[in-house]
């Protein structure tokens, strides 16, 4: 004799769909809280954004933005991007000449040093070309000094970041790592 | 196996259709274990063919009454089947029961047993498909929704900084250095923005913001001399509007493409490259007459046609081609004179003084290869076109265009010896001269311009 579907068959259904839900549900937010990592604080600008390395923030100085490691100063390390309306010199060629010259530094005894200008180099970061350049002891005596600058249909950009040679194994690596994420929006 | 308690007969068609008599070996041994002590104890298997194919002769003879366990269809995957799991499941029973000694009477509950067990097999096999179905198909939806809504918030971004564009675009460039460089960082930071939200939802931004941040951006590379840029960007604009156009063909879309290469041919103009120019004037005659085949309505495009026709017309007169000039001219005319008949009463002064013009350029072209019917005709046209626009409505620069090409006229016909015609031509210029210097909406130099026709012209009649 043959009966029609009863109360096992039911309940075995509901225990096993509402297992099947918790366990799957469960497992694929697990995977994904494991497998996508928090975004990092971006920084934005009208014309750029980068990720910030923890901790960094920035503000606006003037026209200036002006980023700056965590903890007190005075700081080892610092980043400034300055974005200006293009004129007739700002171009890539005359950003890569500019950044050949060795600069002169002042130091806290008033006495002028030339920096050692380390490389020059052309970089595409995402789909804009960008001049990199390291100068030593550029901006501050015992600072190393990476540059990177570009232009675009209308807006030079010129990001300096700044490390003090005794610590560069702390920021050097952070430093890449946002400047890896610049994007700049203009297509 | 006369030891045994019972005899398992497998039937399947091949077994009794043995062509050897293999056949005889299963009566004999049915007949052997008939005569031991479990005579009884038969159970014949139905393995494949039809459940109610023939039994083989030994076992339909001693035993006609026989119950037939039906195991057919058990193969590899069986389990899988709930419906085959169930009735195997059922007739293993039968098989079963017996070899393990339950009694009859006890069968009912080991089926009933039997039965709740495939029903939670079954329970269980279905709730977890749907469990899979449910999970699956609800974190897909929930992606899918977070993905709308991200997409969407960009969409409304992109269509208030696209806006935002547009409103700026559309702002006077003005004198002051200060409000022209606010209105260029407007429109330039508006455009940055839209390609990164256009980048992150993976939308294409509308085509009006689209065109204008490219050409913005061409004017940028213009001044600052990046030439080649310039024309790359301009490139641009004109592909994305014709792509546009060609996959949604509308009336946005075209007046883009328009925009597009209007705003090239006077870059080309502006670098003074006459070729690129008229070949790019060409382009633009021809896009303003294909779209306006496929929207006859719009007085824009009629419009783009005789501005490209015109200028094609002033840059073959500055070639000293005056037959070819004049036919430009006149086709100018035509397209202008469309406009203003689609217009209708919207038709502006401005426009109309600009068909006069035409047909007046028209009509000189026509002078200077000594075809003065020509020329006259043309002349007339352009007059006729002065009542497009009431007498009495003030229009200084329509008084100007009509006055000036009656002094053509007022030329021609004394040339011709024609006194009455001349006679009246110079009285119509004296009378729009009049209307253009009492006029308070004419400029000075308007009137300046307007006092020297008028000084001309009473020369010319006091020499006479």
């Amino acid at each position: 004799m043959r009966t029609g579907l009863g109360s096992r068959f039911l309940l075995s259904l509901l225990m096993t769909l509402l297992a099947t839900v918790i366990i799957l549900v469960g497992a694929g937010y697990a995977v994904t809280r494991l497998a996508v990592q928090q975004p990092h604080d971006p920084f934005r600008t009208g014309s750029f954004e980068f990720d910030l390395a923890p901790g960094w923030w920035c503000e606006l100085e003037g026209t200036e933005y002006v980023c700056n490691p965590p903890g007190k100063p005075p700081y080892s390390a610092i980043a400034i991007m300055a974005v200006k309306e293009r004129g007739n010199d700002d171009n890539l060629q005359a950003y890569e000449a500019h950044l050949r010259q060795p600069q002169a530094a002042t130091d806290q005894a008033g006495d002028s040093k030339l920096s050692v200008v380390s490389y020059v180099k052309r970089v595409r970061l995402g789909h804009v070309e960008w001049v990199e350049a390291l100068q030593l002891g550029s901006e501050i005596p015992n600072y190393h000094t990476y540059y990177l600058a570009t232009a675009t249909s209308y807006l030079g950009i010129l990001v300096t970041m700044s490390v003090h040679q005794d610590r560069e194994a702390t920021y050097v690596q952070q430093l890449q790592d946002m400047m890896s994420t610049l994007n700049v929006y203009q297509h | 196996m006369l030891a045994s308690r019972y005899l398992l007969v497998v039937v399947t068609p091949n077994a009794l259709a043995h062509p050897d008599h293999a056949g005889d070996w299963m009566a004999r041994e049915a007949a052997d274990f008939a005569a031991g002590a479990n005579a009884q104890n038969v159970i014949a298997v139905r393995g494949a063919g039809e459940f109610n194919d023939p039994l083989p002769d030994e076992i339909r003879t001693r035993f006609p009454n026989i119950e037939i366990v039906d195991l057919r269809g058990a193969g590899r995957f069986w389990r899988l089947n709930p419906t085959r799991a169930g009735h195997l499941g059922s007739e293993k029973l039968k098989l079963v029961a017996p070899l393990l000694g339950i009694p009859f009477d006890a069968m009912p509950v080991l089926r009933q047993e039997e039965e709740r067990r495939q029903q939670f097999r079954m329970g269980s096999v279905l709730g977890a498909t749907l469990g899979v179905l449910i999970s699956v198909s609800g974190l897909s939806i929930f992606a899918l929704e977070s993905r709308n809504q991200a997409v969407r918030s960009l969409e409304d971004s992109m269509f208030a900084t696209g806006s935002m564009v547009l409103l700026s675009a559309g702002l006077p460039t003005g004198d002051d250095d200060a409000e022209a460089r606010t209105r260029r960082l407007l429109i330039n930071q508006g455009c940055d923005l839209i390609d990164k939200l256009s980048s992150g939802s993976g939308r294409k931004p509308q085509i009006a913001e689209l065109v204008t941040c490219r050409l913005e951006r061409a004017r940028s590379r213009e001044n600052l001399g990046e030439q080649e840029e310039a024309r790359a960007q301009y490139d641009e604009a004109i592909k994305l509007a014709g792509e546009r156009y060609a996959r949604l063909p509308r009336a946005d879309a075209a007046d883009r493409l328009i925009e597009a290469r209007q705003a090239y041919a006077e870059y080309l103009a502006r670098q003074h490259d006459r070729a690129a120019e008229e070949a790019q004037y060409g382009r633009l005659r021809d896009d303003a007459r294909r779209l306006a085949a496929d929207l006859p309505d719009r007085g824009e495009l009629a419009r783009a046609a005789g501005e490209a026709l015109g200028q094609l017309g002033d840059l073959l007169r500055g070639r000293n081609e005056p037959a070819q000039a004049g036919e430009s001219y006149d086709e100018a005319a035509q397209a202008v004179r469309k406009e203003v008949s689609l217009e209708a009463d919207k038709a502006s002064a401005q426009t109309v003084a600009w068909l006069v013009r035409l047909h007046r350029l028209a009509g000189e072209q026509h002078l200077q290869l000594n075809d003065p019917d020509g020329a006259a005709d043309r002349f007339r046209r352009a007059l006729d076109a002065r009542g497009l626009i009431a007498a009495d409505k003030p229009a200084p620069a329509l008084d100007w265009e009509a006055a000036f090409t009656q002094a053509r006229m007022f030329d021609l016909e004394r040339g011709r010896g024609n006194g009455p015609a001349a006679a009246s031509a110079s009285a119509e210029v004296l009378s729009a001269v009049a209307r253009i210097l009492e006029a308070a909406a004419a400029t000075p130099d308007l009137k300046g311009r307007a006092t020297q026709l008028k000084t001309w012209i009473e020369q010319q009649l006091a020499a006479k």
